[in-house]
């Protein structure tokens, strides 16, 4: 499978057009990482305040993993907080654009712009490539944007101490590496089940329960059953880059451009 | 051929040895075969044949085989052929032609949406697919601009054979689909821009400013496609569908639902493209569109029922008449004419002999000369054709009857 660049950015280009123009769906890819900006600096400075203050933060009922254990108590329940936050970050690309991804291709079909699409000389796979890439790019850049609002927020905030966990080589790889990777999975699985199903909402429904198994690991974070390594984001990250693949590949196969021509109403 | 293959050891220079002998190929067809399109067809094809023998070619060198020049030869003896010939010469080909839908759900049934159709269209002409709805017109478009594939039958369009070389039929064909299809929150320049990036156009502005200029919309280039009224979005899909000026332009109903001022336009756009010598396959319902813009028209309904111009198709089902005027009539000019060996039927009702020949062309100047020397004043002579609505209600009459009668050829 060859993905002609010129192709796959005027699909790419279109797409953002289309997008720009419904600022609904913008603001709705900004409003839930400005949300986190605020309650993460939010508890950053309720917890230094804390500790400044002295105030006992014993009742709080939060597992600190061992790796914390050298810290101050507002510091370790700082940076576990923190972290689950930036898991929830990670996470956000892979919501709100697959809903994009799942309107993608019934969309087309419901405007009547999918049989010019596919009378063009764009192949299945850069069409599906592009429409997946389309959808999650945003998100992702919106997520980087409110990951450095965040460690500027700490660094003017929180110690040293916690700064540095923010900082770790874990989450700057997991938010430039793997949250873009997720998004990509997660969309192009969208962007298949679009192909696949003629109804919107079965489509966003299905799509959603793509989701479950990174919920599952972020609970697994939040009970402090794993504490996120760089070898694990590193881990997860060349996972998800072969599963891209795979669904990329899946995708082209499954796409049924007859189907979708003739049998579509 | 053989004995020139013969004294080639090497592989480069087996290769330019193949290449000189293509375009020496070349130069004799174009000699011989002097149209335009089918000359760059037929180089186009030997092109893509040449680069995918060169690397058959350089395996089998690398293997050692023995049998490469054989190989070779067979290619260029059967592109040399008159069949190959035929295939890039006519812009489509196809034989065979057939689709069948399976069944799809309990209720449902498997579906012949087309059968057994054989086609060829030369460059330059003008193609109309009549039938009434369901009688597989979109679906035979669909397959030629493989967007489906067809369960039999092969096709060749613009020298590319439908199936294996679907992507450069749909970078050389222009379709304008059964609906506009226009991206409405996008203008009419990213409309058509977007489009002219996927077909590859090298001066985008330049193309999008000259299509939307010659339809009348570069006052409105800026407007969303979403606010266009029904001509425009129609005109806008028509230039999406020539922005990267294909030689073959399929156009799915392009008049349908528009008023008569915005299908007049249309109509008028289509005879322009006619003019620049584009070969165009027209789906239509109107008649009288297919009877002014065709050069021939196919009846179809899941087959064709005949393929002819119309004009020749009335004179298959009416014969050919003319109609006399004459100043001063007379019972004896009636039987003059009757007795002329040319004349298969005459009748005359007010003032005005209604006379079918075998050949009009052929002999109304004797007709006109006979009824000259027998003292008539003859005020006019014109040709009597039946509307294309007639020829088109009793074809169809003959195909839906149990015991079909056959299209007088």
């Amino acid at each position: 499978m060859t993905l002609r660049g010129r192709r796959v950015w005027a699909v790419i280009e279109k797409e953002w057009a289309e997008t720009a123009r419904n600022r609904g769906i913008v603001w709705m890819m900004a409003l839930i990482p400005a949300i986190l900006v605020v309650v993460v600096l939010g508890t950053n400075y309720g917890l230094v305040h804390a500790g400044v203050s002295g105030q006992d933060l014993s009742g709080m009922d939060i597992s600190i993993p061992k790796a914390l254990a050298h810290l101050s108590q507002a510091e370790a329940i700082t940076v576990t907080l923190n972290e689950q936050f930036f898991l929830y970050l990670l996470l956000i690309p892979i919501t709100l654009p697959v809903y994009i991804a799942a309107y993608t291709i019934i969309g087309e079909k419901e405007t009547r712009t999918l049989e010019p699409l596919l009378a063009a000389p764009v192949s299945t796979g850069e069409l599906l490539f592009a429409k997946g890439f389309a959808a999650a790019a945003p998100a992702v850049v919106i997520n980087w944007i409110a990951f450095v609002v965040i460690v500027v927020g700490i660094a003017v905030i929180s110690p040293t101490a916690v700064l540095r966990y923010a900082v770790r080589d874990t989450w700057i790889f997991g938010m430039l590496l793997f949250s873009p990777l997720l998004a990509l999975l997660s969309v192009l699985m969208g962007v298949l089940v679009s192909s696949r199903v003629n109804d919107p909402r079965t489509a966003q429904q299905m799509t959603s329960l793509f989701v479950m198994p990174l919920v599952l690991m972020s609970v697994l974070v939040l009970m402090g059953k794993v504490f996120l390594t760089l070898e694990l984001v590193l881990l997860a990250a060349m996972i998800t880059l072969v599963a891209d693949g795979l669904i990329l590949l899946l995708a082209v196969q499954v796409f049924q451009r007859e189907t979708i021509l003739t049998r579509w109403k | 051929m053989p004995r020139a293959w013969s004294r080639i050891t090497e592989p480069r220079t087996e290769w330019k040895a193949a290449e000189r002998f293509l375009r020496s190929s070349l130069e004799r067809s174009k000699r011989d075969h002097p149209t335009r399109s089918g000359f760059v067809g037929w180089s186009r094809l030997l092109r893509s044949r040449l680069l995918r023998t060169k690397r058959c070619a350089a395996t089998r060198f690398v293997r050692g085989s023995v049998t490469r020049l054989q190989h070779e030869t067979a290619l260029l003896l059967r592109l040399s052929s008159p069949g190959w010939y035929r295939i890039t010469a006519a812009m489509i080909l196809a034989q065979g032609l057939s689709k069948r839908f399976p069944a799809f759900g309990k209720d449902s049934h498997e579906t012949l949406a087309v059968d057994s159709i054989d086609l060829e269209v030369q460059p330059g002409e003008v193609f109309g697919l009549l039938g009434p709805n369901g009688a597989g017109k979109t679906t035979m478009v669909r397959m030629l601009c493989a967007l489906i594939a067809p369960t039999a039958g092969e096709a060749w369009i613009n020298g590319f054979e439908l199936g294996r070389e679907n992507d450069s039929i749909r970078g050389s064909i222009g379709v304008l689909t059964e609906s506009p299809g226009l991206y409405r929150k996008l203008d009419a320049v990213t409309n058509l821009s977007f489009f002219a990036k996927l077909y590859g156009v090298t001066d985008i502005t330049g193309q999008v400013n000259k299509y939307l200029q010659m339809l009348g919309l570069w006052d409105s280039r800026h407007q969303l496609a979403g606010g266009f009224s029904k001509g425009m979005r129609q005109k806008l899909a028509i230039a999406r569908a020539l922005l990267h000026e294909p030689p073959l332009v399929f156009l799915d109903e392009p008049t349908a639902s528009l008023d008569p001022e915005a299908a007049r336009v249309v109509r008028d756009f289509i005879d322009e493209l006619r003019g620049h010598g584009r070969t165009i396959v027209l789906c239509t319902h109107n008649l009288d569109e297919a009877d002014r813009l065709c050069d021939r028209i196919g009846l179809i309904k899941q087959r064709f029922i005949c393929v002819d111009s119309p004009r020749r198709l009335r004179a298959r089902l009416y014969g050919s008449r003319v109609r006399i005027r004459l100043e001063n009539p007379a019972p004896s000019y009636l039987a003059l004419i009757q007795q002329l060996p040319f004349v298969r039927e005459a009748s005359e009702v007010d003032r005005v002999l209604s006379i079918r020949l075998e050949d009009p062309d052929r002999n109304n100047p004797e007709l006109v000369r006979a009824l000259v020397a027998a003292g008539a004043s003859v005020q006019y002579v014109e040709e009597e054709s039946a509307p294309l609505e007639a020829v088109y209600f009793d074809l169809m009459a003959q195909e839906n009857q149990p015991d079909k009668k056959e299209v007088p050829s």
